[in-house]
């Protein structure tokens, strides 16, 4: 039986070192990081010059676990509570870091300048229904924090995930993403439960997200593939190439792919555990070298699986550099989370 | 008209009617198309301004995608070769029209070859220093190819290696000249006599492996899901629905995507290709509903049915309308390729 202190601590080490491990392998082709290094990339180490974050110090993550840390702190701020405001709040104040800003994609930084109350300068897309190219994986990078505020309740999740990413990511198909990775993470911090369950509530997630962010009002309809039902053709293949690590991660990122389209990075991370049997570094060693958008999958996957196995199966000198490097005190925010979520149980 | 000229005009004409009438459903979903047209858009119809993105424009005036196809086969007809410059002289002619009705609907990807042809400077972005430029694996390349199919009618290799010299011009990576062999490979294929869409779908197949082979050293890299990969599930797909249209463009659109990535849009149209056996009308309803893309996937697979099926009845209904709204002459131009491939 695990302590949820340990899942809590191990939700965010897995989405730190995922992001802080995939900012180097960001971009290349798995090919291409064999070549590059010699081997997959199994540790954290220092980004190249010629990827997005170039920028970083080794030990120092990206957009993803970072935008994800600020909206803990700010929900801690809050006593547990995630609103919209919470949610605006925590992205803005992220915004001012110059390391992080530079790394936003276009999705968050045009939500930025509409709730800084900027004019936004006129675009060709401004009266169309669909903006199908805002589907992105940038709600499910920053949610995983909410399936532990909300650990083991999977409904809550869901809802609580809307409102946290709806500010930046306002359409169905993001949205789904984000509240596969949500539920999962919640389904994750119960005792006893199995990679299985996880995939299931994932699934579930996923359906739910689309159902109920359909219905609210500011929620756009976008075309793109279904979330549901690519997240359950990528664990058909990961369940398909258990035990056989190489040939799992190849046909996942040829055909799954594993690129900003939520559609593509969401059933990655489900592909990946399913593969692993939800193994913590496995799954997380797999999301960094299958290719592309390396680090937001490691992000998402990483915060599901360290919650499932807690943080001991990953290596402590991980922690110790993420802290440091970035100056986040992982630690102490996951004593914070457990204590709202003992209150609650009173 | 011989079978030969009737073929290519098919093919010309498939691939116009379906980017037109996909310019109407363009970027919407299933549901805000079957809501908007009360069912299935089948027609090219006017489209009133509003939130669909080409709203506003006349009907029967086709897109970026065939009008720059038409462009390139000019410039490839009056050389008497397919070459590097004609393609590039294409892009820039098609550019530089005044009044240019289709310069409105021109890709990222496009735009910045125009500029790079012309020595136009680009500003600096900060995606310059990196190793991968994997948004540009778009379906801009495989848009606009169905013509080397034509121009290589049979000639299934030969349309592979040509794909690629006309379309490096603008999409230089391998998962986009893949997707654009896929599609001039199937056109080749079915332009031969006598030719079932199963042969005309494992030629894309061969096309998609081969141009991946071919481009790949000679390219900028880029990571992304293969069209090999996902044209296999499409096809699968495909055939597992065979008989059911709805449940098929369904799980298409649903599962491969109808997207701008190459890896979307291109096995999207094998998928439709195989659901519907080849049937011309058949492929262009269901592209054109299917979602997102529409008319891109609907122009790519419209070359392939068309040259497989020759025009029907599409000519009657269409051909006036497509040669009037656009100042095409699509007869002249199938007769312009005739006499291209020579002896019959």
């Amino acid at each position: 039986m695990r302590n949820i202190y340990d899942k809590i601590l191990g939700g965010l080490l897995g989405g730190a070192t995922g992001d802080a491990m995939g900012a180097s392998t960001e971009i290349r082709t798995t090919g291409m990081i064999k070549d590059k290094w010699g081997h997959l990339v199994t540790d954290i180490i220092q980004a190249p010059e010629d990827t997005w974050a170039h920028w970083s110090r080794r030990g120092q993550v990206t957009d993803d676990f970072s935008v994800s840390y600020y909206h803990a702190l700010q929900i801690i701020k809050d006593k547990g509570k995630i609103t919209e405001k919470g949610a605006e709040k925590a992205v803005l104040k992220w915004f001012e870091d110059p390391n992080y800003s530079q790394c936003a994609g276009p999705t968050t930084r045009r939500s930025i300048a509409r709730m800084k109350g900027q004019k936004l300068p006129p675009t060709k897309q401004d009266r169309l229904l669909c903006v199908n190219s805002r589907a992105s994986n940038g709600g499910a990078m920053k949610v995983g924090c909410v399936g532990l505020f909300d650990a083991c309740n999977v409904d809550k999740a869901i809802d609580d995930a809307i409102t946290m990413c709806k500010p930046t990511h306002d359409n169905t198909i993001a949205l789904a993403g984000t509240c596969a990775i949500a539920a999962a993470v919640a389904e994750a911090c119960k005792d006893r439960v199995s990679y299985l369950d996880v995939i299931e509530a994932g699934i579930y997630g996923a359906e739910q997200g689309f159902l109920r962010s359909s219905k609210i009002e500011g929620v756009s309809p976008v075309a793109g593939p279904d979330i549901v039902r690519r997240i359950r053709h990528a664990v058909d293949l990961g369940m398909r190439y258990q035990g056989r690590f190489d040939e799992a991660m190849d046909i996942l990122s040829r055909e799954i792919g594993g690129g900003l389209p939520a559609a593509e990075a969401v059933p990655a991370a489900f592909g990946y555990i399913a593969a692993t049997k939800g193994n913590a570094m496995d799954t997380i060693v797999m999301a960094v070298n299958a290719g592309d958008d390396t680090d937001t999958v490691a992000c998402m996957a990483g915060y599901i699986v360290g919650a499932l196995n807690g943080y001991d199966r990953i290596p402590a000198r991980f922690l110790e550099l993420i802290e440091k490097e970035n100056k986040f005190d992982l630690r102490k925010t996951a004593t914070k989370i457990c204590k709202l979520l003992e209150k609650e149980d009173k | 008209m011989s079978d030969r000229r009737s073929k290519i005009l098919g093919s010309l004409l498939a691939a116009s009617v379906a980017d037109a009438m996909g310019c109407c459903t363009e970027n919407g979903s299933i549901e805000t198309i079957k809501k908007y047209f009360g069912g299935l858009c089948t027609d090219i119809v006017d489209m009133p301004e509003g939130s669909f993105p080409h709203g506003g424009t006349t009907k029967g005036v086709v897109t970026d995608d065939f009008s720059i196809a038409y462009y390139s086969a000019e410039e490839f007809l009056k050389d008497g070769k397919v070459s590097e410059e004609g393609a590039k002289r294409a892009v820039i002619r098609w550019f530089d029209e005044p009044d240019s009705k289709y310069t409105r609907y021109a890709g990222p990807t496009s735009r910045a070859a125009y500029n790079r042809i012309k020595g136009i400077p680009m500003p600096h972005t900060k995606q310059d220093n990196l190793v991968t430029r994997n948004r540009e694996a778009s379906n801009g390349a495989a848009m606009k190819v169905g013509i080397i199919g034509l121009l290589n009618a049979g000639n299934v290799d030969k349309a592979i290696d040509e794909a690629i010299v006309m379309c490096k011009v603008t999409h230089d990576n391998a998962i986009a000249l893949s997707g654009a062999c896929a599609i001039a490979a199937a056109t080749a294929k079915a332009m031969e006599e006598r030719v079932s869409w199963l042969e005309v779908v494992e030629a894309g197949f061969y096309g998609a492996r081969e141009g991946y082979k071919r481009s790949v050293d000679i390219t900028v890299p880029t990571c992304g899901a293969t069209i090999e990969r996902r044209m296999e599930y499409a096809i699968d797909l495909g055939l597992q629905y065979q008989d059911d249209f709805d449940e098929a463009m369904e799980s298409i659109s649903k599962i491969i995507g109808t997207g701008l990535p190459a890896n979307e849009a291109v096995p999207a149209a094998f998928g439709i290709i195989t659901a519907v056996k080849g049937d011309i009308w058949k492929t262009i309803l269901m592209a054109v509903n299917a979602g997102d893309d529409t008319d891109t996937v609907g122009c790519m697979a419209g070359f392939i049915v068309g040259a497989l099926e020759g025009p029907g009845v599409l000519k009657d209904k269409y051909l006036d309308l497509i040669n009037r709204e656009n100042g095409f002459d699509l007869e002249k131009m199938a007769e312009d390729i005739d006499t291209y491939l020579g002896g019959n």
